[in-house]
């Protein structure tokens, strides 16, 4: 028995409770934020990603550099990757589906808005990213958190700023942004 | 900070972009894992959330990494996800591990009860390796649980650099101030109310020194999960 060999074998209990492990937590992070239009395909993009880590041990294992196991933050950064490729590659499916209707409209909400709403949703959408981009760079980075969802302690970790630095851009970076809308005529 | 009357209609308006995938140049997923881990410098987390900005379709897959990154950290402590080479020392040597974990939770209890009846504070050891930013330290997977908060009480520890006294302050998500200490060892017990009455949910904590080189700067913000009971699945 190869001394790689005899390593797997001796791991592969240690291997087996890792990849349940990360297989539990893409579970739970997938049941948490899938958007409704990848809720049915949640089973499959665990799998790719935990067969995609499966993988990657294997390979590391062949090339001899099983000496150590592969860290965890490693295993999670590629179980990421796998899960993200798969995402977008369901959505290039779904467009290439859809030929001639153009692209799908991500929809965020859970009543249906009318077409008006969609086409003044997408264009207040437009010249929020627009705004956005002439904002200084601190605070283009305190706003888009705080647009996508995140409170202001959370911004602040993942930032690595202060709470008070992480509020006074989050402040002054809406306020950036109401001018910015105000002079293209929009008022949120 | 209160929340603006317009926050949800701009996150609305923000995230319903009408457009599904570009599929020309998508953001490397490397690096959003990178940007959300914090092993990304700061000016690639700033190139990361720029292009966030201009392509906030993106912010599904943003929210995943988040989500994926917080599910690891909260197993960080299970003896299957120990990194490398010291997880075959840790599983041969768990008991010693164990015994020795015990040993230090017994120090630090004594230490904070010796410092609660105002004995002499405990010298502050320093070295050369001391880390210039503050980092936290306990709770070790940065959760407590109000089920054991009693037995086990919900200490946070932090480094303590050439400082000797701290401003503690714990707030809730909506940053209304929850309890602000000043202390002078590196550690603050989370009363034992506040865990009961505040779980499940995430609490924030900052320890700013008072003294020392980094006088009155501010440190990072840290959070801190409380929840009823360890899951079971863990």
């Amino acid at each position: 028995m190869t001394s790689t060999a005899h390593r797997a074998a001796t791991d592969a209990p240690d291997r087996e409770a890792r990849y349940t492990a990360i297989r539990a937590d893409l579970e739970r992070a997938v049941r948490r934020v899938c958007p409704a239009w990848l809720r049915d395909r949640q089973e499959d993009l665990v799998q790719v990603a935990v067969l995609r880590v499966m993988d990657v041990q294997r390979r590391s294992d062949e090339r001899g550099e099983g000496n150590r196991e592969l860290g965890s933050s490693y295993l999670y950064r590629v179980a990421y990757s796998a899960m993200i490729d798969e995402i977008r590659r369901i959505r290039r499916r779904d467009e290439t589906d859809l030929d001639g209707e153009g692209p799908a409209v991500i929809q965020h909400t859970t009543s249906a808005p009318g077409p008006d709403a969609v086409t003044q949703a997408s264009e207040q959408g437009a010249a929020i990213r627009d705004c956005l981009g002439h904002l200084l760079a601190p605070r283009r980075s305190a706003v888009t958190l705080y647009l996508a969802g995140h409170s202001v302690p959370e911004s602040a970790r993942l930032l690595g700023w202060t709470l008070k630095k992480t509020e006074n851009l989050v402040y002054r970076g809406l306020a950036d942004l109401r001018q910015c809308l105000l002079g293209k005529g929009i008022r949120p | 900070m209160s929340e603006p009357r317009d926050l949800e209609a701009l996150r609305r308006a923000f995230a319903q972009v009408g457009v599904a995938d570009r599929g020309d140049d998508p953001i490397d997923a490397g690096r959003l894992w990178d940007a959300v881990s914090g092993e990304a410098s700061e000016s690639e987390l700033e190139a990361v959330l720029a292009r966030l900005a201009s392509e906030p379709e993106r912010l599904e897959e943003w929210r995943l990494a988040v989500a994926l990154h917080e599910e690891m950290q909260q197993h960080a402590a299970s003896p299957h996800l120990d990194e490398g080479p010291a997880k075959g020392w840790a599983a041969r040597h768990r008991g010693l591990l164990a015994l020795a974990a015990g040993l230090l939770l017994a120090l630090a209890l004594t230490l904070a009860v010796a410092s609660r009846f105002g004995q002499e504070p405990q010298p502050v050891y320093r070295s050369a390796e001391t880390p210039e930013v503050l980092e936290a330290l306990g709770p070790p997977d940065g959760r407590c649980f109000a089920a054991s908060a009693a037995e086990q009480p919900c200490v946070l520890s932090w480094s303590a650099g050439d400082a000797s006294r701290w401003r503690v302050e714990l707030t809730d998500g909506e940053l209304e101030p929850l309890d602000r200490q000043i202390v002078d060892q590196p550690r603050y017990r989370v009363p034992e109310e506040t865990v009961r009455r505040l779980a499940p949910t995430t609490i924030y904590w900052q320890a700013t020194p008072l003294d020392g080189d980094r006088a009155d700067e501010e440190g990072p913000t840290f959070a801190l999960e409380l929840l009823q009971e360890p899951a079971s699945d863990r």
